[in-house]
This record gives structure tokens, C-alpha cells and sequence, in this order.
């Protein structure tokens, strides 16, 4: 009998923040694809060698950050997350080139952080939004994967805090650099500039989306990118 | 001033309030078919409970926060989604889904309250991660001041699993946790039993989700553990419902004289100098009770020590039969001073019986609109509905029932839900009857066997709608026996009038079934 030759399967370590809501999806969803992952709290400084690193939709103390004495807080999505002790081995992941997604909330903690260029602001309709909407791939891609160039993705949304914006000047870099890899492509949830829906940095080495890729119908594209990235 | 004599006079009101003692119904209650082979809890805990097949099991309650949604629509509706994920997690299932049910009047205020509403919801349950996947909106002269606000929790558990609201040990600890307690919601499960005439914006209290999910997972983590024999949220009349429900479950499952003594100057607290009764009372969110098992003492406190809980022993269980409450004694100026106070469990907690005339039902035949499509994705975009990557049918396509993969138990889970869409304006009887067949039927067409149902009875005031009630109840009951699927858990909301003038009768039923896995897992775009 032939044996199948089995595909590597990755450590992925998934950063959870209390109300990191989308931990256990993404958990599925790498495990479901034979990948070991597991998670790291906001209070570990060991990431334990990951070989991919992954920051999980979700509302990150729930998006409040607390005035000192009083009960009183204010909504601003990621602000207290980068304060976790966490923030310190994510920093040197990064510095190592560790490969590092972040989705939804990952995404705005990894904006706040620094790791990525740009800001996400509210959505321009003041409201939360839930629903499919259809991505297209471009610039240098999902992690490098050019099979997925020009391809149109379901992927959904669900966020309040999702429109991208950047200054004319870093756009332009980040376009010549093929840094803005994913946009929506008719329905735009958030009103972002020019549609961006996912930007990485300028290495290619960290990624952020607005769209949950694990709860996509195409999820096994993106799925394909990582692995394909991280065995090369 | 408090009198140390009056507190268990105070006491027994509070409990006896329609909210919480089912004083007016519970007699047409008891008629609701409530067993059946899938049935695994039925009405009496904190939520039904149905058997998905193999190591699974389904949780399933509805809840109405009419009363003060109406008055603050924001924290009204959010508290409302965290008592009913409270009663959920509280079974120590993992909730999978929210479905929300709001009637609104036509006219100004309407807009309003819809906009609040829904965004208390959103605000809430998108943060904790449990998505909400269906519900219906119709408005209606009849709700112009009472909107209704239902919340429906789903939650799946292992078997082994199912936490009951009970104390069954004597030395067993009684361990409070979560939020700290303070002045808010003092009086609350009253509000709910009164008309609206006067408005109570002290009785409403403010939500957190961000702890409520701590909560969530934390206590998901100790279900999974042998270190507790019971767990119940605080609810209604807060401390007081929760410590005497534990001990009252526990004596009738054991037939043994358990009691509890309850340290209340042990409560944490957000306010100074609150007296006995203000503990009591208190309706503070995102509290739970923990009766922990007394050797695993270290283990239950460092567990939600990791979670950022503060969790703190408040009492034990005992053998004297007695609901036992200890206090610093507020009467004297010298500190340090506490008093004891044993209180009978019949004398306090009675069985609350009130009997009304069942006068018919005076039809009002106003206008029921359902709500626009416009407005219906207004709403449901507003809520996570795919979060948990279980939603196979959601609300984006059109149908009042969603499916959810539940790929533990090789199954797929079909929920249908249905008010009587007005229907009982003119014949309770068969308002509820629409309400159950469209539920029954759309579960058939989708080839699902029916498990059980959860329903919502919003009524008017009692002398003007008991009648009605008891007639939904028939209707009920017939076609619950007659297609043999059981009510397993619901709520009954009272006191949903203005002045002289009673909302419609407005029952609104959730039912559940399962198929096998027809879609595969791929969610319909």
C-alpha cells in the first residue's frame, strides 16, 4: 500500500486576550487542518517557538480602556491590548521574522502596536457590521501565494472599528511595496480608503485583514498560503 | 431606618414578587406538557436541557427584559442578553447562539427604543462572541408604552457536564465571583411586577460584557472539572434568589434538611455601608454563585484568580435547615459588631399563590407590522451572527428559523422560532397555535426531529389578561401533546400595560431540532 505523504504540521500559537472571542474559531481552524496549535495568554513572555504566530478576532478587554478611579472608560479597539506583557515576545517574533496574522481585532491590536502602518477608524455607517463580502487578492499577495493574485474571496466581516486610513504618502509606499494585499471589491463595510481590506508590512513577513478568513467558505485558500509559506 | 425585625418581612416581598414567584401562573403552568425522551431538564432549573444524541446536550431558556428596556433601551436589552447567557453558562453549557424577539409601538418614541435595543444587544453579544442568528421585530399601537424585549440563549454541554442550581453537601463553600456588588438594580424584579406608570431609572442596572465573558469562559473551564456541585447565576432579587435557590433545589433533590449560611459582610462591594437588605437585593450584573466542594477550595479561586475574577467564600452549606444571615450589625455605632440572623425556610419562601378573575380577552384590533426588510438588515448586520463558525443558515437569508453545524455531536441544529404575529388579539387560543405550528412545521420542512421548546408569555396586566393567559396556555398544551414535543423551559412576563390598557397577549416560542449534517459544514452565503 502507498502511504500518503503527510504535510508538515505547524505550530501556530494563537495570542488570547480576555475576550479574544474568536480564539477557539481560529483554534478549529488550524487544528481541522492537522496543524498543532495552541494558545498563549496575555501574560506569558514565552511564545514556546512558534512557526506561526496568529492574533485572533475578538474584542480585547473588551475594547475599553478604564479612566484610573473611576468607572468610567472610553471604546478605542487594540489600546489596552498592546499594554500586555505579551506585547513584548510578539515584538520579537516579529524582529525575527516570525510569519504573524492578524485578524479583525488582531488587526487593530497590530496597528496600534506599530507592527503595521495605518490606522482603523469607526466604520464610516457608526455601526457594527456583520455580513459577507467578496475580496479580492492583489499586490504580493497572501504571504507571498501568487496563485491567489486576482482572485475573488467570500470572506465575512464583523466589526465596528474597520476602515482603513493612511496618509496619501505612506499609500503610496505601501502600493509600490505591494503591501495592500487584500480589498473589497463591491460592498465596502467600513468605507475604507480605496476599499483596503488587509495590508501587510514591508518585510511580507506580518499581515492584518479586517475579513475572518476562518469563517469563509474560500478558508482553505488562505489555509494553503500559510502552510505553503512557512515550509518553504 | 432598617430594623433588624424587619428584614424578613422585606424579604419575603421581595421574593414574592410576580417576577420571581410565578405567583399568578404558576397554577396554569403546571399544565404545559413537560416530558418527553429527549428531554433531559425540564422547567424548575436555570434552563431547559435536551439531548442532542451521544455525549451532547442542548441548553435552552428565553427571558423578557421588558420593563427596563423600556426604560434605558441600551442597558435594558444588554443586561438582558447577560442574564440569559448567565443562565446558560450557569448549566455549564457553552452558549452558541442568541435569538432576540422586540415589539415596539408606532409611535415617536418607537425609533428610539429600536435603536437602543439593538444596539444593547449588538454591544453585548458581539463582544462576547456568541452570535445572534435570528429573531423577528413587529410594532404595534398596542406596545406604544411597553416594548417587549426577549432574549433566547442556546448552549451546548457535555453530558457529564450539566451543573444544577444546587446545594447538596453540608461544608460545601458557597463561593461569590464576578462583579462587584453595589446599589444597582435594587428593587428590579419588582419594576417587572408592577405597570409602568412610574419610572424607575435607579433599578436599572449596567452591563459589562467584557467581564460577563471572563465570566463565561471561567466557569466553562470549572464545569469541566469535578470541583463544584452546583452553580447559579444572581439574577432577580440577586444574593437572596441565588443562595436560597441552591438550598431550596437541594433539600427537595435530597430530601435532606440542608441550609445556608451566607456571610454577607463578606460580599465584595462597589458602594459603602449597604445594609443587609441592599446586599440581598442588589440585581449587579455579571455575578455568579459558585457551591464548591470544600477541598477544592484553592483550586476554584485560583482557577478565576487566572481569569482576573474576584471570587471570594461567602458561606457554606449546612445541615440545620436554616437560611442563616450574618452581618455587621448596623444598628450599633461600635464596629466590628455582627449579628446573626436564622430565618425559616417557610416562613420566608412561600409557595406565593394569586388568584385572578379569568375574565375573555377584549380584542384591541390594532395594526401588527412586521418589520421592513430595510430595518430587518439593519438589524441582524448589526450582530455577530457568524462568530463560533457554527452558523450554516443565518439571518442574512430569509426564513424565521437558522441552522448551526454542531460537528461534536455529528448533527445539525435547526431552530425555528414564531410569535403569533398578532394573532391572539382575537383568540389567544389560536394565536398560540399559529405560534407552535409555524415553529413545528418549518422544523419538519427542514427534515429536522423536534427536541423540545422554550416560550415567552408576554401579557398585560393580570386583571385584565389572565384570561388570555390561561387560554394560550391550552393552546399550548394541546399542541404540545398532540405533536409530543415538550416545553422544556420560558418565562412569563406580566404587567405589560399602561395606565388602564394591556399589551396584546404575545407569546413567542423557540423550538429546536436536529438533521443530520446536511450541509457539511459550508455556511449558506
Amino acid at each position: 500500500m502507498k502511504r500518503k505523504k503527510s504535510k508538515k504540521s505547524l505550530k501556530v500559537a494563537i495570542v488570547r486576550f480576555p475576550a479574544s472571542n474568536c480564539d477557539w474559531d481560529t483554534y478549529n481552524y488550524f487544528k481541522n487542518a492537522g496543524h498543532k496549535p495552541y494558545f498563549i495568554w496575555y501574560q506569558d513572555t514565552k511564545l514556546g517557538k512558534p512557526d506561526f504566530l496568529i492574533l485572533p478576532g475578538g474584542f480585547a478587554f473588551g475594547d475599553r480602556v478604564y479612566r484610573k478611579a473611576t468607572h468610567e472608560f472610553k471604546i478605542d479597539p487594540g489600546e489596552q491590548a498592546i499594554k500586555s506583557p505579551v506585547m513584548k515576545v510578539i515584538f520579537e517574533a516579529a524582529k525575527k521574522k516570525i510569519p504573524i496574522l492578524g485578524i479583525c481585532n488582531g488587526f487593530q491590536i497590530l496597528v496600534k502596536a506599530g507592527l503595521l502602518p495605518g490606522k482603523l477608524e469607526q466604520n464610516d455607517v457608526k455601526k457594527f457590521v456583520c455580513d459577507w463580502t467578496t475580496c479580492e487578492v492583489e499586490g504580493r499577495s497572501f504571504f507571498d501565494d501568487n496563485s491567489l493574485l486576482k482572485k475573488k474571496l467570500k470572506v465575512p466581516v464583523a466589526h465596528g472599528y474597520g476602515r482603513y486610513f493612511i496618509d496619501k504618502k505612506t499609500l503610496k509606499k505601501l502600493s509600490e511595496n505591494g503591501q495592500i494585499f487584500l480589498r473589497y471589491v463591491g460592498f465596502n463595510p467600513n468605507g475604507s480608503f480605496q476599499n483596503i481590506a488587509g495590508i501587510s508590512n514591508k518585510e511580507g513577513t506580518v499581515f492584518g485583514m479586517m475579513p475572518h478568513p476562518e469563517r469563509s467558505i474560500h478558508k482553505a485558500y488562505f489555509m494553503k498560503a500559510i502552510e505553503k509559506y512557512v515550509t518553504n | 431606618m432598617l430594623r433588624i425585625d424587619s428584614i424578613p418581612q422585606i424579604l419575603t416581598e421581595a421574593i414574592g414578587s410576580e417576577h420571581t414567584s410565578y405567583a399568578s401562573t404558576k397554577k396554569f403552568l403546571s399544565k404545559l406538557p413537560t416530558k418527553g425522551k429527549y428531554v433531559i431538564q425540564g422547567p424548575g432549573e436555570n434552563a431547559g436541557i435536551v439531548d442532542l444524541g451521544g455525549d451532547w446536550a442542548l441548553a435552552i431558556r428565553i427571558e423578557s427584559h421588558n420593563h427596563p428596556s423600556f426604560i434605558n433601551p441600551y442597558q435594558g436589552a444588554a443586561t438582558g442578553v447577560g442574564g440569559i447567557l448567565r443562565d446558560i453558562f450557569t448549566m455549564g453549557a457553552r452558549p452558541i447562539a442568541l435569538l432576540d424577539f422586540l415589539r415596539f409601538g408606532t409611535n415617536k418614541r418607537a425609533e428610539k427604543l429600536l435603536q437602543g435595543v439593538v444596539k444593547g444587544i449588538a454591544d453585548y453579544g458581539n463582544c462576547i462572541g456568541v452570535p445572534t442568528v435570528g429573531g423577528d421585530i413587529y410594532f404595534d399601537k398596542t406596545y406604544d408604552y411597553n416594548c417587549l424585549v426577549n432574549v433566547a440563549a442556546l448552549g451546548l454541554v457535555r453530558k457529564k457536564n450539566i451543573i444544577y442550581g444546587n446545594a447538596l453537601t453540608p461544608g460545601a463553600d458557597l463561593i461569590y465571583v464576578g462583579a462587584r456588588t453595589g446599589r444597582d438594580g435594587i428593587g428590579g424584579s419588582q419594576m417587572a411586577s408592577a405597570n409602568l406608570d412610574k419610572l424607575e431609572h435607579e433599578a436599572i442596572q449596567d452591563s459589562d460584557p467584557f467581564l460577563e465573558k471572563l465570566l463565561l469562559d471561567a466557569c466553562g473551564e470549572l464545569a469541566g472539572t469535578a470541583w463544584m456541585e452546583g452553580m447559579q447565576d444572581m439574577g432577580a432579587a440577586g444574593l437572596l434568589c441565588s443562595t436560597s435557590e441552591v438550598a431550596l433545589r437541594g433539600r427537595r433533590k435530597t430530601g435532606e434538611n440542608i441550609g445556608v449560611k451566607v456571610y454577607l459582610n463578606r460580599v465584595p462591594t462597589k458602594a459603602s455601608s449597604m445594609n443587609p437588605v441592599e446586599l440581598l437585593l442588589s440585581e449587579s450584573q455579571e455575578r455568579m454563585l459558585i457551591v464548591g466542594r470544600k477541598k477544592y477550595r484553592a483550586e476554584i479561586l485560583k482557577l478565576f484568580k487566572r481569569w482576573d475574577l474576584e471570587a471570594v467564600v461567602i458561606g457554606s452549606v449546612t445541615d440545620d435547615g436554616k437560611y442563616t444571615l450574618v452581618f455587621d450589625d448596623f444598628t450599633s455605632t461600635r464596629n466590628g459588631k455582627t449579628k446573626t440572623l436564622p430565618l425559616e425556610f417557610d416562613s420566608v419562601f412561600k409557595d406565593f399563590r394569586k388568584d385572578w378573575d379569568e375574565i375573555p380577552w377584549k380584542p384591541q384590533k390594532t395594526k401588527h407590522i412586521d418589520a421592513s426588510d430595510k430595518v430587518k438588515k439593519n438589524t441582524w448586520q448589526q450582530y455577530d451572527w457568524m462568530v463560533g463558525t457554527r452558523t450554516l443558515k443565518g439571518p442574512n437569508r430569509s426564513g424565521r428559523y437558522a441552522i448551526l453545524d454542531l460537528p461534536e455531536a455529528n448533527k445539525e441544529l435547526v431552530i425555528s422560532w414564531s410569535s403569533d404575529e398578532g394573532k391572539s388579539d382575537l383568540s389567544p387560543q389560536k394565536g398560540a397555535e399559529f405560534a407552535f405550528d409555524k415553529c413545528f412545521f418549518t422544523l419538519k420542512k427542514q427534515k429536522a426531529t423536534p427536541l423540545g421548546l422554550t416560550n415567552c408569555l408576554n401579557f398585560g396586566h393580570p386583571s385584565q389578561s389572565i384570561g388570555a393567559f390561561s387560554e394560550t396556555i391550552d393552546g399550548l398544551s394541546q399542541r404540545s401533546k398532540k405533536f409530543n414535543v415538550p416545553i422544556v423551559s420560558g418565562n412569563v412576563s406580566l404587567y405589560n400595560a399602561h395606565k388602564e390598557v394591556s399589551i396584546k397577549p404575545t407569546p413567542v416560542i423557540v423550538m429546536v431540532g436536529t438533521r443530520p449534517r446536511v450541509l457539511k459544514g459550508i455556511p449558506l452565503v
